[in-house]
């Protein structure tokens, strides 16, 4: 067993860069600083969007700061909901995966707005869906749209490392 | 369309597919699942409390949360929360497991056995962990060391660990289990696939 460390020793830093860069980004993320510049203006920003794109869709909406308000149903939309947190993961998964740096910018640049994307189809399903079927509105969010999220970063993540990265490690 | 596209879609196509079967499954489980933890977070309690003063109860879809040491008229006496708010990876996982293609079902099933033995431990140990602290308001929690570490714990495995823990069980029993599967030759292809 003890032999086969040092052949483990590449799996081994690449665990421990992941799990290092998890807690380092959501430590991050957590502090008030990033909640105040990033966080907010990101959960803001997706605010504006999805009331702009539920107006286009003939679903009225107003849009408060990070509140988003359609008739009967109104949602606030926290730095969880912005999908910040996969995207931690995802690029922490991206920087541990032994690659060439350009590999990892063009890993990040797909992954994250692959994820944010899916998270703006996301905040504008469960507006209809708390609009038209409230009962379903909390296993929408906190059940399907989560696992389905996290499940398509690992899609995203399995993409680049088979189309993007041609490092010798690899 | 590259080779491994279709191979990806095709598994986020059955992967939704066991997810929206495995959805109902999974409500009609939940109020025994939530017994079950509830009765074995109670028989790891008395190793972490002494005097013992706090027991779970798994009802319904809720896990109820006794304080005994609070009194009767006491609001906290009793507190409950969704259960699927622990556990609700437990299908995240099985819709892993089930849904890759070209798996003999004997590894598949152990590996299945292997991941919801391990989320199990980690739901007895998360709920093990918070009861002390579960739905205090987090100031008051935020009054000691522990609480604060707890709140940041809670936190997290909420918002990152509990959706991330299938994934990573999902990539290394499949490694252990099956193997690395080999990547398949460019001159192995038919001519004409790009």
């Amino acid at each position: 067993m003890w032999r086969l460390i040092p052949q483990r020793l590449p799996l081994v830093k690449v665990y421990v860069i992941f799990f290092a860069c998890i807690l380092s980004f959501y430590t991050l993320l957590r502090t008030s600083i990033m909640r105040e510049y990033v966080s907010e203006p990101l959960a803001a920003a997706f605010a504006s969007v999805s009331g702009l794109m539920l107006n286009l869709l003939s679903l009225k909406a107003t849009v408060s700061g990070t509140v988003l308000r359609v008739e009967g149903f109104a949602a606030q939309i926290d730095d969880v909901c912005t999908g910040i947190f996969v995207v931690a993961i995802y690029l922490s998964a991206v920087l541990a995966y032994p690659s060439r740096p350009k590999e990892k910018l063009k890993g990040l640049l797909l992954g994250a707005s692959a994820i944010l994307g899916l998270n703006f189809i996301r905040v504008l399903s469960l507006m209809y869906i708390g609009r038209y079927i409230p009962a379903l509105f909390e296993t929408a969010h906190l059940l399907i749209w989560q696992s389905v999220i996290i499940f398509s970063a690992l899609l995203v993540w399995i993409y680049w490392t088979e189309r993007f990265v041609g490092a010798p490690q690899h | 369309m590259l080779p491994n596209t279709k191979a990806l879609l095709t598994l986020a196509g059955r992967f939704l597919l066991i997810f929206v079967l495995a959805l109902p499954l999974w409500f009609l489980i939940t109020p025994a699942y939530n017994r079950l933890l509830a009765s074995s977070v109670n028989l790891l309690l008395p190793l972490s409390e002494e005097p013992r003063v706090t027991t779970l109860v798994g009802w319904k879809h809720f896990v109820l949360i006794v304080r005994l040491e609070t009194p009767v008229t006491d609001e906290k006496r009793l507190q409950g929360f969704n259960g699927y708010l622990t556990h609700f990876n437990l299908i995240l996982m099985v819709a892993l497991v089930l849904a890759p293609r070209q798996i003999e079902w004997r590894r598949r099933c152990k590996i299945l056995g292997i991941a919801l033995a391990i989320l199990f431990l980690i739901h007895v140990l998360y709920l093990l962990i918070g009861v002390k602290f579960f739905q205090q308001p987090e100031l008051e929690a935020f009054q000691s060391p522990a609480g604060r570490l707890y709140v940041w714990g809670t936190n997290f495995y909420l918002s990152v660990a509990s959706q991330l823990f299938p994934v990573l069980l999902w990539m290394a029993l499949f490694r252990m289990v099956s193997g690395i599967p080999r990547r398949q030759e460019p001159e192995s292809q038919p001519p004409g696939s790009s």
